[in-house]
């Protein structure tokens, strides 16, 4: 039987996964049907199709759950109240639906049997054509879909959040989830670190299943659990381990707001994890040198990504995913206009990974501590980034990048208008609030520690509150990942 | 009670029925290859048990994975049967799986990429275990659980313990190791002048344009194997040149070499052919004359001309191969003629006509030089099959020994054999694939003289033209279809030229040819016959004159004959000098 806390754990995170991916199809398929419903007459045999897609989604759903839920929660959907995320694949599907759903002022509904494929047509054409007379909506709906008989479906009402029973038990063990995964990238990538003779024995399947649970997790990011969050974790002792970690974790998350697959966003964590592959055949005595390089270390130190081409000697064939961890690891240093390094006599078509995880790896390097540099503010990493587009890194994969962490970074310290200090959490989802993001305030305006409350700053009651600029974590004394995690 | 009883027990028999077909469908997926019948069939089964079990059963399909067994609910479904090592048993428990779930509306695709996985790693040899492929294989109706407890060890509970305590603390702990430096280890140089440090990050820096997310979701979706593979050769060949000793080149080329012959054991020439004309470009570009990549050149060169190297090309054809037919002579034109004789043993092999003329097409360069192979191989046994088919490429084969070849098949006794024998000839130039062809004219079939007669004239052989002209004024040629004689006169012309005007003026002249019985039908052929050197042919050349003196003869020639011919030449006659003079016309 299962009962090892270690095996719920693994089957939980990739059952979120796998839910999340059979809610992302529903969306798709209910958003088409419904609009299939708005423009053709239901005789037309285009209905065959979408109608398919939804009945077999939703029995899919029936499967692990008595009932099938979908929310629209603001402007989120959920499916059996878990977030069903959306990324740039989906935009379309996810806001229509949404929109649409809110505009006839309902909340949403839930299913207590999968309806056959005829009913499910009848549902959508009379779901398409109705429209609300009162605010009370889904009052309206109820009536009118039990009317014709459809009293597997019952409308719910608008609501500004969800509430789940299981939610607390699930953060806890999600928390303890997410840094276990972290712990063992650590590892794995210590690991690693000691087969400097035999790059070969690097056991390339740990690795991989570490990645794929951080995949998973990236997918359980709510209000409690920034995914993000966790590349906050710093630690100076052991840069090398944590800013490949950090990489990873910044390059899934970009990865999922893009859209990725989950497969490949498999294959851009393991590459981003390996990037500084190269690295491990630099000396030691450069490697952990600890005052600035000399010229010609310099050039050794330059050497790293070339170097990285040993990871072919051991390939058993073409498998695209090594292809890429390889171009990543070599390309990374090389800039959107071709400068950087090395020097390529074939100019290089760079590789989407390698372009993105270039900019994690500026990212999680210029947040963190060095022996040579205070860290600097991720708003100012940012800024950065940003004066370099176009030059060092892509211009569009720059504004996907500041769409995915915000004006105001995940992970930064604010300070607000009212001179409270506060943690940036997650980005607001709607992206005319990005520069108004959820918040934890975590200091008063004297510096005393405060209880922290997830607040969302585009919600009408939090209007007031303004983040004036970013500030030092250090100075205020604040351990950010212990908001975000 | 006892229908409950009925009701379970059918619940198992038909998790039963799935789960015993679905070992027997995983062990003859190892046994068949992909495209066979009777894997095909099993397949079938396989889903239709499936359909069977959620037709009685409404929930999904659960099997525990224990060391012994495998479990649905409490029943035994599955008991290991043996110790080897890729038993299902010992594959799905030592990977970490302890449970697969099967939902309703599973579907033939994913289940067959599931079996495909399990298959897949049950060799040794493969980088991802089970579980990482189940993961990355995205199912929606395929759920499992897995144990990763490999994960935990070496120290790792004391690392959680230490990120715990440091991400509980609300305020930062001090670094375990106030005294360390950290690393320098900085690999990047940054140029901060631009930076706008005191503003604002304004809200345009994060508004994606539609045109941009397109792009940026039309990147996001593309897999191009051929050009991750192109890049990485640019890679390697780069880091060749960059990598100082003899060893490292060495690994290299191998990487190089085995990047590409992947792609063929993939079945993929397409992409094989186009990574192997990527590595040819770049040294004839920016590789050019760089030693080590010359090397490269000479290795793919070596590894390709050895016969040995193609044993398994037709085993890839049959059962892998899945792309354009177009993309075989493409592929096979990379392979050095010295592997020839391999690639004609694997030409026996292949199934399908279509293939098999793909891969004709492409052997038809190879055998330019490969003549003696070509005999070598019709003379074996292998070649009886395809005897027929290889015989055509012997035409195009420069060495005499391929014509004295043809000659041995235009006089086989088999018609179809002489046929293709005498198609052939057709592709050769030499004059002794000319008087071959002579030799046909006499054949018994009529398809082989008219295709000798179209080789000849398409070779425009005039040597043989002596021998045309006699066969023409043979007696028993004159017992031949009209239409038969008509091209003979034809092909005489077209061989013979202006050689060929006196003959034919002289069969005009004669009062009677032969026995006298068939006068008209020859004397109309000569008048076509001259006709054709000074008419246009069908693709608008100028035919065998282009001296308009010699033209001038022939159209004088022509009108002189005028009364002393019976009416249907008189007519013929007039017809062609009607044409002629319309071209005039029409050339003023």
């Amino acid at each position: 039987m299962r009962n090892t806390g270690m095996m719920e754990a693994a089957g939980a995170s990739s059952r979120d996964a796998q839910i999340n991916l059979n809610g992302r199809e529903f969306v798709r398929a209910f958003a088409a049907l419904i609009k299939t419903a708005s423009i053709y007459d239901p005789k037309n045999t285009i209905f065959n199709q979408p109608v398919e897609a939804v009945h077999k989604s939703v029995s899919r759903l029936f499967d692990d759950n008595a009932t099938v839920t979908v929310d629209v929660v603001v402007d989120e959907i959920y499916i059996n109240r878990n977030l069903i995320k959306m990324d740039m694949a989906i935009f379309g599907s996810y806001k229509q639906l949404g929109e649409d759903l809110l505009s006839k002022n309902l909340g949403g509904f839930e299913l207590s049997a999968n309806p056959n494929m005829d009913q499910w047509k009848q549902f959508a054409v009379l779901l398409a054509r109705f429209k609300a007379s009162t605010e009370e909506g889904w009052r309206e709906a109820n009536e009118l879909f039990s009317r014709q008989g459809m009293t597997w479906v019952t409308f719910t009402e608008k609501k500004e959040r969800l509430e789940s029973a299981e939610h607390v038990a699930d953060v806890k063990s999600r928390r303890t989830r997410a840094l276990r995964n972290y712990t063992q990238a650590l590892s794995v990538m210590r690991e690693a670190m000691t087969h400097l003779e035999d790059p070969d024995k690097i056991d390339t399947r740990q690795a991989k299943r570490v990645v794929h649970n951080l995949v998973d997790l990236s997918f359980e990011d709510d209000d409690d659990f920034s995914f993000m969050g966790l590349s906050s974790i710093k630690n100076h002792d052991e840069y090398t381990y944590n800013h490949m970690v950090n990489v990873c974790i910044i390059s899934i998350a970009f990865g999922q707001k893009l859209g990725l697959k989950k497969s490949h966003m498999g294959e851009l964590g393991i590459s981003a994890l390996f990037h500084d592959y190269g690295k491990l055949f630099i000396p030691l005595r450069i490697l952990n040198k600890s005052t600035k390089f000399t010229d010609e270390e310099w050039e050794i130190m330059k050497s790293h990504p070339l170097l990285a081409v040993r990871l072919l000697y051991n390939l058993k064939g073409v498998s695209p995913s090594s292809i890429k961890r390889l171009l990543v690891a070599m390309q990374h240093h090389i800039n959107y206009n071709a400068t950087g390094y090395p020097a390529f006599r074939v100019p290089q078509k760079l590789h989407l990974y390698s372009r993105i995880v270039s900019i994690a790896d500026t990212y999680d390097a210029m947040t963190t501590r060095r022996c040579y540099q205070e860290p600097f503010a991720p708003d100012f990493v940012l800024k950065y980034l940003l004066s370099e587009a176009g030059r060092k890194y892509d211009p569009i994969l720059i504004k996907a990048f500041i769409n995915t962490l915000g004006i105001w970074p995940v992970g930064s310290c604010v300070e607000l208008n009212t001179g409270h200090i506060a943690v940036v959490c997650k980005t607001n989802p709607r992206p005319e609030h990005l520069e108004r993001p959820y918040i934890k305030v975590v200091r008063d305006r004297s510096g005393n520690m405060m209880d922290p409350q997830l607040r969302d700053l585009s919600h009408p009651s939090q209007a007031s509150l303004k983040i004036m600029r970013c500030v030092d974590s250090e100075k205020y004394n604040i351990n950010v990942p212990h908001y975000l995690v | 009670m006892g229908q409950t009883e009925q009701q379970i027990s059918a619940d198992v028999r038909a998790a039963k029925d799935v789960v015993q077909h679905f070992v027997k469908v995983r062990k003859s997926m190892r046994i068949y290859l992909q495209n066979n019948e009777v894997l095909t069939r099993l397949k079938q089964e396989l889903s239709r048990r499936f359909a069977a079990f959620f037709e009685t059963v409404s929930g999904p399909l659960e099997i525990t994975i224990s060391r012994n067994d495998l479990t649905y609910g409490d029943t035994v479904v599955y008991q290991k049967d043996g110790t080897d090592e890729d038993e299902l048993l010992f594959q799905l428990y030592r990977s970490g799986l302890r449970s697969l779930t099967f939902h309703q509306g599973v579907e033939k695709d994913e289940l067959f990429k599931f079996l495909g996985m399990l298959n897949q790693t049950a060799d040794q040899n493969v980088q991802d275990d089970l579980v990482t492929l189940l993961w990355s294989g995205e199912f929606r109706f395929i759920q499992y659980y897995a144990i990763d407890d490999y994960l935990e060890e070496g120290g790792a509970e004391e690392g959680m313990k230490a990120l715990e305590a440091r991400v509980d603390s609300p305020t930062p702990l001090p670094p375990p190791n106030p005294e360390a430096a950290g690393p320098y280890n900085e690999d990047v140089e940054m140029d901060l002048s631009r930076v706008k440090a005191d503003q604002r990050l304004p809200r345009e820096a994060a508004g994606l344009s539609e045109r941009e997310t397109a792009l940026l979701l039309k990147e996001v979706e593309e897999h191009d194997t051929a050009q991750l593979l192109k890049t990485t050769v640019e890679i390697a060949l780069e880091a060749m040149v960059a990598e100082s000793t003899r060893d490292q080149e060495n690994k290299l080329t191998e990487v190089v070499i085995a990047l590409g012959q992947s792609l063929i054991d993939e079945g993929d020439f397409k992409t094989a052919a186009q990574y192997y004309g990527h590595i040819d470009q770049l040294s004839r570009t920016e590789f050019k004359s760089v030693p080590q990549v010359l090397r490269v050149q000479q290795q793919i060169k070596f590894t390709f001309a050895n016969p040995a190297h193609w044993k398994n090309l037709a085993g890839l054809l049959n059962d892998v191969f899945t792309g354009d037919l177009n993309d075989i002579p493409r592929f096979l034109a990379l392979i050095p003629d010295t592997a020839m004789p391999e690639l004609l043993n694997q030409y026996a092999q292949i199934q399908s006509p279509n293939l098999r003329k793909a891969f004709l097409d492409g052997l038809l360069p190879h055998s330019e030089k490969n003549g003696a192979a070509l005999v070598n191989f019709l003379g074996s046994a292998a070649a009886r099959p395809v005897l027929r088919e290889v015989i055509a490429l012997l035409g195009r084969a420069e060495d005499p020994k391929a014509v004295e070849m043809l000659g041995k098949y235009v006089r086989d006794p088999d018609p179809r054999i002489r046929r293709e024998a005498v198609f052939a000839l057709g592709r050769g130039k030499s004059n002794d694939a000319a008087n071959l062809l002579v030799q046909c004219l006499d054949d018994e079939d009529l398809e082989i003289r008219t295709t000798a007669l179209r080789n000849l004239m398409s070779m425009q052989a005039n040597t043989t033209f002596p021998r045309l002209k006699a066969l023409l004024e043979r007696s028993d040629f004159e017992e031949r279809e009209f239409q038969e004689k008509m091209r003979f006169s034809l092909a005489l012309a077209k061989v013979g030229s202006w050689q060929s005007v006196s003959f034919f003026a002289a069969v005009l002249n004669r009062k009677s040819l032969f026995s006298g019985k068939n006068d008209v039908e020859l004397k109309l052929c000569a008048v076509q016959a001259l006709g054709s050197l000074v008419s246009v042919d069908g693709d608008g050349d100028q035919m065998a004159f282009s001296d308009r003196t010699d033209r001038a003869q022939v159209e004088q020639l022509l009108r002189t004959q005028g009364n002393n011919q019976p009416k249907p030449v008189r007519e013929k006659i007039d017809e062609i000098l009607k044409s002629l003079d319309r071209r005039k016309g029409s050339v003023r």
